[in-house]
């Protein structure tokens, strides 16, 4: 059914339906009934007016054959005058050779609608005929009739018929109307129901009190029990639209806070609804993008190739799966600047599995690439120079190496030491090493085209440079050029010049080398003879070369100290740290670290530990303290005193420190408390992050840390902030003099005082003499530790 | 010579007026055209003499009109009384019939058995001036010493009809159309006087009527029986009349009617001239 004839269907209500049907039915019957009885009523009115004007002419030529006979024309005349008179007759004529009379008579108001006498059709009655009597003709006459009485008799009869129609259609219009109204009130009852129902009240019914048809009747059970039905069903609608509308309140809440863009489409694609996120990546507003396709709102090209790339949802669409956005792709908005994003579409069915819409989330990359590309760099570079750092470098070494090996190539290593760097450190401080290397850094860059040149800084003043595809003597031209442009260079801060000078050991990468470690073993003694013959030198490794035989040699310590670890050569001593403060009862002790040689003689630490710290030692030695000074203090409860013990610099970066510790302590039933540990404050700033992280983990079972060499590194105060530590252990070289040394008993005093205003407690090492105990205690040091107060000894065993 | 022929031609190619043919009413003016007008208008076309026929409402009129000179030629037996007998009218012919009697007839249902029985009795006659439809039967009455009271119904069927109808005794009529009359309606009479025959009406014309025009009239209407055309009009007219013979026309002149003259000058009925 079309819209048309539905709209016409709905026009007409039942009542005026049959109302319309009925009266359309009477009338019908009513015009068939008039055509019926009508047309042969016409035709015989149509007949008896002929008839009557046959009739009329033979009764006039009756009246006057005999006045035509005898030729009395004046009686002719008498008796047309009579007849047309008395019969209606509009006119009568007798014409013959001689003479012609003629009687008229006009025709009757006429009481019938002309287009009645029109429509009906109904012609003038006309008769002639010639008088003949024996033959002979007395003239020809002819009669005309009014039709008017017959047409107004058919009309009456018409009115009359129409009015008997009418009179009954109006009793039988009214009797329907009545039993409709009756019949239909059950329908007006349901529909006011339903009109009810529709505008909200879902509690009205159709009222059954009403007498009506048993249909009706049923009708409007079914209807209320269907409006009970459908109220439950709103109820339970409502209650549901209720939970929606929370959840979606959650859902919108949800997507216009989070940080990432949403675009949601129709099953073509086509947007229903961006989140304010996503307004604001692509500079379209909701409204403004609804209707568009994703690819117009959201165009996206390809970072390398710069091509246009296809939109992921589109895909996710016409595939009907989960697409992710290419790595490089990057979004034109409509400010025009570049967007990098990442993205990930998908498309949205519904229970029965059919594709209802699709969305696409993505995030704005810019800052997270380059804060990748910033890590990347960081990961590879040197902050303070920009130059490839000690991993890129030995990542670079191992390449090299295995071209060499298996390409043939021929790679050199060069090994750079500053000479006299600690000069400008020591005199100009950090800044102003920072500064010269980073002015180094710079000469040598310029002189390195990243392609067959690597320049690296190792660590501290200490670079390396990595000549591909170069021979020795091509590497040595280049190193020669380099190092005398840095002798060349002036240095200047703070009014004071530095010359500098570099020592190079330059060794060529060959197969036999098992790793890189060979490679900067080799570069390093080179570089380390260079040094020692008084810097400023080339020196290129020669496997036989006497000194560097000798600094070989010298690096057996390494080896004697891997021995005599493995042999259980080391022992603890310990040395008292003596409390100024009154109230203080525990003893405090520093762990320290002794070497006993094959032949039982102490080895000081200043002899094996820099090697120990150099080749990586140091975090075995640490473990090996703490394993067995808590299974001595498990083995010694008589001994309640607090110890401290070191920690590397190299141990700070173990991230497996803090459990290693943990471990052990929980091994014993002692108080961990009873623990602390001493970083150097230059390692704990090497590895700040590290130090902090293991300070916090262990400050949770109690057990505290101290700053070792408070002073020394002379940095700035702020890291203090970030390390929770319990003392400062003023560095011995700030002590000792102190009590002459005006500045040293002012930097002792403000670090003191500083170490205070922080809450912390300090602690003054290396006190030999009584004028500094005298001054420490005055100030009010809370510890001190030295050879006045007690000297290191072994840790009591027995 | 030449003059005349150009009148002849003149008055030959112009309508000629017709004769004005006056017929005595003997029956209904329709029954008497009905008979009449297909022999004038055959006499008309064999003579070469146009007629027309010309009736009076009733046979005194007719006759009035012949007297009054409106008339051209005349079948009439009104003509033989001694005043008009005077006006010169002759006799070309007559109808070919043994003639007529007039009679006094009753209904044969009639109690009625002679003329005495009729004393001042009403009988019907045609019209006061009729021969046989008045004078002859009422002369009988007279000659009988019967003293009747006349009623005139116009023409003789009329006065038949009165008689069937029973408002006269009797009726003094034509045998002939009475006769006829009896025939058509089955009707059965009894004839209670009966006069001497009269030759049956005759064709006269007027003394102004040239005698050639007059004698084609006359040889028209007595060939009219020998003529197939005519013979054929004739069997017409009479069966118009339900007659049951054709009667034709015979050739007649004044003397054949001398016994109407003498009817005239001895009759005791006065005449109605």
């Amino acid at each position: 059914m079309s819209d048309a004839q539905a709209v016409r269907g709905i026009r007409y209500s039942l009542f005026s339906r049959i109302m319309g049907a009925v009266f359309a039915l009477v009338l019908l019957m009513y015009l068939v009934t008039l055509a019926v009885l009508g047309l042969p009523l016409k035709e015989r009115a149509q007949q008896h007016l002929d008839l009557r004007a046959e009739s009329e002419l033979s009764a006039i030529t009756t009246a006057i054959q005999d006045h035509v006979l005898l030729r009395d024309y004046p009686a002719i005349e008498q008796a047309f005058a009579a007849r047309t008179a008395r019969f209606r007759v509009l006119r009568v004529r007798l014409s013959s050779p001689h003479v012609t009379l003629e009687s008229r008579t006009p025709k009757l108001t006429q009481h019938y609608p002309t287009w009645f006498s029109d429509a009906l059709d109904i012609r003038a009655p006309h008769a002639n005929a010639e008088i003949r009597v024996g033959g002979t003709s007395y003239g020809k006459l002819e009669v005309e009739l009014d039709a008017g009485p017959a047409i107004h008799s058919l009309w009456a009869l018409i009115v009359r018929f129409t009015l008997l129609v009418s009179g009954s259609l109006f009793v039988v219009m009214l009797i329907l109307r009545w039993l409709l109204r009756i019949n239909l009130r059950g329908l007006y009852a349901l529909s006011g129901a339903a009109r009810a129902i529709a505008n909200g009240n879902l509690d009205a019914r159709a009222s059954l009190a009403f007498g009506a048809p048993p249909e009706v009747h049923e009708t409007k059970r079914a209807f209320n029990s269907m409006a009970d039905h459908v109220s439950r069903l709103v109820a339970e609608l409502e209650k549901q639209r209720a939970e929606l509308m929370v959840e979606k309140e959650r859902l919108r809440v949800t997507i216009e806070s989070i940080g990432d863009a949403v675009i949601v489409t129709d099953a073509n694609g086509m947007i229903a609804f961006i989140n304010p996120k996503a307004e604001e990546i692509t500079g379209f507003s909701s409204e403004g993008a609804q209707g568009r396709r994703v690819s117009d709102v959201l165009p996206l090209i390809n970072d390398k190739t710069g091509s246009m790339a296809a939109c992921p949802l589109e895909l996710a669409l016409r595939n009907n799966t989960v697409v992710e956005l290419d790595s490089h792709t990057l979004l034109l908005p409509k400010s025009g600047k570049r967007i990098a994003i990442s993205d990930t579409a998908a498309p949205i069915h519904s229970d029965d599995g059919k594709v209802q819409g699709g969305v696409l989330v993505f995030q704005d990359e810019s800052e997270r690439r380059s804060l990748m590309q910033r890590l990347a760099w960081q990961a590879e570079r040197d902050h303070l120079t920009g130059l490839w750092n000690r991993r890129a470098m030995e990542d670079k070494l191992n390449a090299a190496l295995s071209s060499v090996k298996h390409e043939s190539r021929r790679c050199i290593f060069c090994y750079i030491d500053l000479d006299r760097f600690k000069l400008v450190n020591d005199t100009c401080g950090h800044r102003a090493g920072d500064a010269l290397l980073q002015r180094l850094s710079a000469i040598m860059a310029r002189r390195v085209d990243d392609r067959n040149h690597y320049l690296a800084r190792l660590g501290g003043d200490e670079f390396g440079l990595l000549f591909v595809d170069a021979t020795l003597q091509e590497a040595l031209e280049h190193i020669q050029g380099l190092r005398d442009e840095i002798s060349r260079f002036r240095f200047e801060w703070d009014d004071k010049m530095f010359m500098v000078g570099v020592s190079l050991g330059v060794t060529e990468l060959h197969s036999s080398m098992t790793d890189i470690g060979d490679v900067l073993a080799q570069a390093d003694t080179a570089c380390y003879h260079a040094k020692s013959l008084g810097g400023n030198l080339i020196q290129v490794y020669e496997k036989a070369h006497p000194a560097l035989r000798k600094i070989n040699d010298e690096m057996q310590w390494v080896s004697t100290i891997t021995k005599a670890f493995e042999a259980h050569r080391f022992v603890l001593y310990r040395q008292q740290k003596i409390a100024l403060v009154s109230g203080e009862d525990t003893q405090h002790y520093e762990i320290l670290l002794r070497l006993r040689g094959d032949d039982g003689e102490i080895i000081s630490p200043g002899a094996f530990l820099p090697a120990a710290e150099r080749y990586g030692l140091a975090p075995s030695f640490d473990r090996w303290v703490v394993r067995n000074f808590c299974a001595y203090i498990d083995t010694h409860p008589e001994d309640e005193a607090s110890y401290a013990l070191n920690l590397s610099g190299r141990s700070l970066g173990d991230s497996g420190l803090a459990d290693f510790i943990l471990d052990e302590i929980d091994k014993y039933s002692f108080d961990p408390s009873r623990i602390s540990f001493e970083v150097t404050e230059s390692a704990a700033i090497d590895s700040l992050d590290a130090c902090e992280n293991l300070i916090l983990t262990l400050k949770s079972r109690g057990i505290l840390f101290a700053l070792d060499d408070f002073g020394k590194g002379q940095s700035s105060f702020g890291y203090l902030k970030r390390l929770p530590v319990a003392y400062l252990k003023i560095d011995g070289e700030f002590v000792r003099g102190m009590n002459v040394d005006r500045e040293k008993l002012a930097i002792v005093k403000a670090m003191h005082t500083l170490g205070h205003e922080l809450g912390k407690l300090t602690i003054a090492e290396q006190v030999e003499t009584e004028a500094e105990l005298a001054c420490l205690s005055k100030m009010g040091v809370d510890f001190v530790q030295g050879y006045l107060l007690h000297k290191p000894a072994p840790l009591p065993v027995g | 010579m030449c003059l005349a022929l150009m009148l002849g031609a003149t008055c030959q190619a112009a309508p000629q007026t017709p004769y004005a043919f006056g017929v005595l009413n003997q029956r209904s003016l329709q029954a008497t055209a009905a008979y009449w007008n297909p022999i004038l208008n055959y006499v008309s076309m064999r003579s070469g003499v146009p007629l027309e026929l010309h009736i009076g409402r009733t046979a005194n009129e007719t006759t009035d009109r012949a007297v009054a000179g409106q008339l051209d030629f005349a079948y009439t037996n009104h003509l033989f009384t001694p005043k008009r007998d005077r006006l010169g009218w002759r006799v070309l012919a007559r109808q070919d019939s043994p003639g007529i009697r007039g009679q006094v007839v009753v209904l044969d249902s009639s109690p009625i058995k002679s003329l005495q029985e009729l004393d001042d009795k009403p009988v019907a006659f045609a019209n006061p001036y009729g021969v046989t439809g008045y004078y002859v039967p009422m002369d009988l009455l007279v000659r009988a010493g019967i003293k009747v009271v006349p009623v005139f119904s116009g023409n003789q069927e009329a006065s038949m009809g009165q008689l069937v109808s029973g408002q006269v005794a009797a009726a003094g009529v034509n045998h002939q159309v009475m006769a006829d009359f009896a025939q058509r309606r089955q009707l059965k009479y009894r004839v209670l006087a009966e006069s001497e025959a009269y030759f049956d009406l005759a064709v006269m014309t007027s003394p102004r009527i040239s005698a050639a025009d007059g004698e084609k009239v006359r040889q028209a209407f007595i060939n009219m029986a020998r003529d197939p055309e005519g013979l054929n009009v004739l069997q017409l007219a009479a069966r118009s009349l339900g007659l049951p013979q054709v009667r034709g026309f015979a050739p007649a002149d004044d003397r054949d009617y001398s016994n109407y003259r003498s009817f005239f000058k001895r009759t005791q009925v006065p005449l109605n001239e």
